[in-house]
């Protein structure tokens, strides 16, 4: 019976989610969720719709971004413009030089991301979380929800620290 | 790596074709009225024009281009500026010796001395000069009235001085015209030739006075 | 304890416990669940209004110094380049941009001049040349001698934006043809040296007037659009038309993810150019004007270009025509035969630059080629041949040295001798 007693603990300690973080169904696989406001019309989006977003060729959306460093911005500069964060910097840069505008606005933490979105109309950001705050939506991405498999915006797998 | 499909690169082949012929130059037709392409690749006038607002324009008959107008072959003169030359009179003009070689013409009788006793044939007698031939002009040197002709070489196109030499607009215009003047007149009285005004150009940094048409002195 | 209690309670605290962690992730009001800070969600969104309203205020700059590896007894050194190697500051540009209003924006960019200080002019009687000098002495410090500059306004536009098709741009802006005239800037741009076929304006470099542009996308492909109307090329086309015509131009560009970037566009321009002479003279007592056309010539304006990138190796192309038809009493001299006039002209042009990013550094070595056939009579063609290295120390810094020679054969001006040049840059440029 004390053992029943502390597997349940344990089971409890594994079942409960963890202040901050979200766990895939799937262990080791980490969607990028694209988050909108619940009440938005747009339910889905294909990727090049995702691509000219976030790379300042759409005008229906408001886009926010994570810092340059946040393994989330990497990984989707990586998946969506096959740049490195430097070349993402310079990318930018360069559309400023052209008069082409400048990059989304940097929002410090995708938790303030989803919390943004359910509140200003219009704009779209990015998290790797599975629960988000009531008042927004994750988008399904060339009709692909984020738990298929096939959902092309994945983290790449990380070591843990 | 996505291939672009047949279609596709045929449509952007043609595009590009297209709005790479679309023509507006015609390279038979570089230059403007009478004028032809030199050696320099400039547009020149063609042989018997002249410059004009427009191109280059055709001297008429008995007109050969001197500079940037058309001048009256030799035997012709303009009745008045703007009209066609004409035969001058016979015997007008022609060279002669007030003591070996008279003038033989009844009409024009005078042998007026330009240099010791050689000079030209001209009229007498006149009382304006309206009364004179083409270009002439009623002049009064003290003794006697007289059709006085243009000066020599006046108008004649020059590179340099050595173009001029020998006549008596021996001047050689280099700035703008290129063309014979006379020059070292006085501005008043006006010794210029009739239709023509003495210009001080000491103004512009030039030391000589030149002879000039009329109205086309640089002022200020 | 019982046995059966002790199970049915840990049964019950894991029940408990996965609810709970479940109920605090949809919990909105759980601000500190997810680690989001009140004050700071606020002070987040009040910045992102303050964006809408704020003034940005960003340029760019380049240093360079230049060298000709030709004997100094070199005949381009009679009238043409300076002999002697020279450090410079070529360009300050500072952009002004601002989003006006909901789907308005506004940009301006100037560059900052020390011209027309050091400007020469050549007298056509005297041949003598004269320098500008633009030395003052400071107001506020008698002892300081200053030398004045200019300002150049490159853009100043403001667009509404009304659809994905259709953005409306009234102003003056970039003429939008090629790849180095929209790439503009000394950072963005991959050489040092513009083309030839670039700096000989057969397109204009800006223009006045409307742009309207848009993107339809389809699929991974896209198709870009622009269309123009301006006051078209003048004398003062900035800010006066000296005729009637307008300048019109479009541009088409088709986008597609083929290698890892094609790109292809054509870009036309047609107008007239006109440049006037006026005066006016007092006679019987009425004052007369004259309001004569100097030079003008109608203009088609052509070209295509290419940029393809695959992995690091880039390759950019670029194609222009101008054929240029002067009107009966628009045809200027020819400066150097005096009597001559210009003959219409068809110049054409075309570029390659090819360059791969290597793995260090941010190195970007580049050859580049050119040939020209210019409107100048006695300077029919021109070639080029360069190359160069492009580090991009930092996203904001880009370092470059180039080398180029250039052949002029057939030239029979008396300014620019029939022999080749070769130049020497290296150059700091960075956005700020």
């Amino acid at each position: 019976m004390r053992r029943l007693l502390a597997t349940s603990l344990v089971l409890m300690a594994a079942l409960a989610p963890i202040e901050g973080t979200a766990r895939a169904d799937d262990g080791a696989r980490r969607p990028i969720l694209l988050v909108v406001a619940a009440n938005s019309p747009v339910n889905n989006l294909s990727l090049d719709d995702v691509k000219r977003i976030f790379g300042g060729g759409a005008i229906d959306f408001r886009p926010l971004n994570l810092p340059p460093g946040a393994a989330e911005r990497v990984d989707l500069d990586r998946i969506l413009f096959s740049r490195t964060p430097d070349e993402v910097a310079r990318y930018w840069l360069d559309r400023k030089i052209r008069g082409q505008g400048g990059p989304p606005r940097v929002i410090p933490s995708g938790h303030l991301v989803a919390r943004i979105v359910a509140r200003v109309p219009g704009t779209i950001g990015y998290v790797a979380e599975t629960a988000l705050p009531a008042g927004t939506k994750a988008l399904r991405v060339n009709g692909l929800s984020p738990a298929d498999p096939r959902y092309p915006l994945v983290m790449q797998p990380r070591p843990s620290p | 790596m996505i291939q672009p499909g047949p279609s596709s690169r045929h449509a952007s082949a043609a595009l590009v074709l297209v709005a790479l012929t679309a023509c507006l130059y015609d390279p038979d037709d570089v230059c403007g009225p009478n004028q032809e392409q030199s050696e320099l690749n400039v547009c020149e006038c063609v042989a018997g024009a002249v410059p004009a607002s427009a191109g280059c324009a055709m001297c008429g008959d008995n007109e050969v281009p001197a500079g940037s107008v058309c001048a009256c072959v030799d035997g012709y003169a303009r009745p008045a500026d703007g009209e066609p030359c004409a035969a001058l009179p016979a015997g007008l003009g022609e060279v002669c010796d007030s003591g070996a070689a008279p003038c033989a013409d009844a009409t024009y009788s005078l042998c007026r001395t330009t240099d010791g006793t050689a000079g030209y044939c001209t009229s007498s007698g006149c009382a304006t000069s309206d009364d004179c031939p083409a270009q002439y002009a009623c002049t009064d040197d003290g003794d006697t009235r007289y059709c006085k002709r243009p000066p020599t070489g006046q108008g004649l196109p020059c590179q340099s001085a050595d173009d001029c030499a020998g006549y008596e607009a021996s001047y050689c215009e280099t700035y703008q015209a290129h063309v014979c003047l006379v020059s070292d007149c006085t501005v008043s009285p006006n010794s210029c030739h009739e239709g023509s005004e003495c210009c001080d150009l000491s103004s512009l940094g030039l030391a000589e006075t030149l002879c000039v048409e009329e109205g086309l002195c640089p002022t200020g | 304890m019982p046995d059966r209690l002790i199970a049915r309670l840990s049964l019950a605290l894991a029940a408990v416990s996965c609810a709970a962690g479940q109920a605090r992730a949809q919990d909105p009001a759980g601000a500190e669940a997810d680690g989001v800070d009140e004050a700071e969600l606020v002070d987040q969104l009040q910045k992102l209004d303050e964006q809408d309203s704020q003034l940005h205020i960003y340029g760019f700059a380049d240093f360079t110094y230049t060298t000709f590896l030709m004997p100094r007894s070199s005949k381009w050194f009679d009238a043409y380049f300076s002999r002697y190697p020279t450090f410079a500051v070529g360009n300050v540009n500072l952009y002004l941009e601002k989003k006006v209003a909901p789907r308005w924006n506004s940009l301006i960019e100037f560059r900052l001049l020390y011209l027309p200080n050091g400007t020469e002019t050549v007298s056509t009687s005297t041949g003598e040349v004269a320098q500008m000098d633009t030395a003052v002495l400071d107001y506020q410090d008698k002892a300081e001698v200053l030398h004045w500059g200019g300002i150049s306004i490159e853009r100043a536009w403001v667009e509404y934006q009304a659809h994905p098709l259709l953005t409306i741009r009234a102003g003056q802006w970039i003429t939008p043809y090629g790849i180095w005239n929209i790439d503009h800037g000394s950072p963005v741009l991959i050489g040092i040296r513009r083309p030839f076929v670039i700096g000989l304006s057969l397109f204009p470099k800006n223009q006045t007037g409307l742009e309207a542009y848009g993107t339809h996308t389809f699929g991974d492909k896209s198709l870009t659009y622009h269309l123009t109307v301006s006051n078209g090329r003048g004398p003062v086309d900035t800010y006066l038309d000296l005729d009637y015509n307008k300048g019109i131009g479009g541009r088409l560009v088709f986008e597609a993810p083929w290698l890892d970037e094609f790109r292809i566009g054509v870009s036309g321009y047609t107008g007239t150019y006109t440049r006037r002479a006026r005066s006016y003279n007092l006679a019987l007592n009425a004052v007369q004007t004259t309001n004569d056309v100097t030079e003008g010539y109608r203009e088609l304006s052509l070209a295509a270009d290419l940029k393809l990138r695959s992995g690091p190796f880039l390759l950019n192309a670029e194609a222009i025509s101008n054929q240029r038809v002067y009107q009966d009493d628009g045809r200027p001299r020819d400066f150097q035969t005096v009597s001559g006039q210009l003959p219409d002209s068809h110049s054409y042009g075309t570029y390659v630059t090819g360059a791969v990013r290597l793995p260090w550094l941010g190195l970007m070595p580049y050859v580049q080629g050119e040939l020209l056939r210019t409107q100048w009579p006695t300077v029919p063609n021109i070639w080029v041949a360069g190359t160069g290295l492009n580090m991009r120390a930092s996203p904001s810094v880009t370092l470059k040295v180039q080398l180029q020679r250039a052949w002029v054969p057939d030239s029979v001006s008396l300014v620019v001798p029939d022999e080749p040049v070769t130049m020497l840059d290296a150059q700091a440029a960075w956005v700020f």
